[in-house]
């Protein structure tokens, strides 16, 4: 396997976290994404002649971006739990409080699993020390840009504006996708085929005996269509990130936690 | 739900990894991926990749302060250095482990005698 497709092992590898990380605070997200994709690069910087299971080797001891996306929320939800409800940063707790609370925060969550989680105030800045800047980091190749899906919504859109082959393109993103539904992509095909080219056509075509009245509904009709279809597509994608990402891995911590107070005020 | 005893030392290990992460940056500043990759040669994380989020959370905490630097070839890395409010909960979780640890072996046979 060539350099190349080693790097669209990776690529992807960072396109599936960068998705499961929506909802985070950007500053957090784009500083882990830094450090995940750093993290990558030194360890196939350490192979001499990285081979297809090297890279994936690598992957693989990093985790799935699943347990990264996971384990984020558990983190900021643990880092709100630990804060006092005016946000100031943790108090010292007693020595033994702090052993246990360690301890039981550990076998209370669910590392691997979908944790629940609670909503959380937003983390304080990073402090800094005195003499020390943190600089901001940007990776050299931005992960997760745009996702194809995303591309694919506007490719079937307006595509076909775009010599026609724009639109074909789209369906085969949409048709790669591994988060639109069956359904979803039936949709996407059939309503309408073409995107707004049809629209155009209908324009550009020369008036038959209806006239325009009959051509302005007939345009108004595939816009409505395309546009119809290209927001629900929208929808359906930003409803998938929800339900699988950071946001959900927080809410059900949110639910964890909240049962556990309410079991905690039980036996007190 | 805890299945058994190994998954409870495991998520108890878990649990420290904080700690023992405090614990490697005490003995001086450790660029991000030396940190995760010693914290999971050590047995302490199954995968490397979700101990970054808890080093975030160390870092909004303020037990850990960090620098980027150019390594090789135009590459940055992360920089980890313990703070003094780092250094305080270490070793205030490094005495109360230590007394854990000793009833719990004095409890379990398994050498140590009960802390004071």
């Amino acid at each position: 396997m060539s350099v190349r497709s080693h790097d669209a092992l990776v690529r992807e590898y960072l396109r599936r976290l960068g998705w499961g990380l929506h909802g985070m605070d950007p500053n957090d997200r784009d500083q882990l994404m830094s450090e995940i994709t750093d993290h990558i690069a030194r360890a196939r910087a350490e192979l001499p002649s990285p081979t297809e299971e090297d890279v994936r080797a690598v992957l693989e001891r990093l985790g799935p971006p699943e347990a990264i996306v996971a384990e984020a929320a558990e983190q900021h939800e643990l880092g709100a739990q630990r804060r006092n409800g005016n946000g100031k940063s943790r108090q010292p707790e007693s020595a033994k409080e702090a052993t246990l609370r360690a301890l039981v925060d550990g076998v209370e969550s669910e590392w691997g699993d979908e944790p629940p989680g609670q909503p959380g105030a937003v983390d304080p800045p990073a402090p800094r020390d005195a003499g020390e800047r943190e600089r901001r980091r940007r990776p050299a190749r931005a992960p997760a840009g745009v996702e194809p899906e995303m591309r694919a919504v506007s490719l079937l859109l307006a595509g076909g504006l775009l010599l026609v082959v724009g639109w074909f393109v789209g369906v085969v993103l949409l048709w790669r996708s591994e988060v639109f539904t069956l359904q979803d992509k039936l949709l996407g095909t059939l309503v309408l085929p073409g995107g707004l080219l049809p629209a155009v056509y209908v324009l550009a075509r020369p008036l038959g005996g209806a006239g325009w009245p009959v051509r302005l509904v007939e345009f108004v009709l595939c816009v409505l269509l395309a546009v119809a279809t290209s927001i629900y597509l929208h929808r359906r994608l930003r409803a998938r990130q929800v339900a699988t990402g950071f946001e959900s891995f927080r809410a059900r911590r949110a639910a964890h936690a909240a049962e556990r107070a309410r079991n905690e005020m039980g036996l007190g | 739900m805890v299945s058994g005893p190994a998954e409870l030392v495991g998520r108890m290990r878990r649990g420290a990894l904080e700690y023992c992460a405090l614990g490697l940056l005490r003995e001086g500043e450790r660029d991000a991926f030396g940190l995760v990759r010693e914290l999971g040669e050590a047995g302490l994380a199954e995968r490397e990749g979700p101990v970054y989020p808890l080093l975030a959370r160390m870092r909004h905490e303020g037990l850990v302060v960090t620098t980027w630097r150019e390594a090789e070839a135009g590459r940055s890395s992360r920089y980890y250095r313990i703070t003094e409010e780092g250094v305080a909960a270490l070793d205030e979780f490094q005495q109360q482990w230590v007394d854990f640890r000793s009833r719990v072996d004095a409890l379990l046979g398994t050498g140590g005698a009960a802390g004071p």
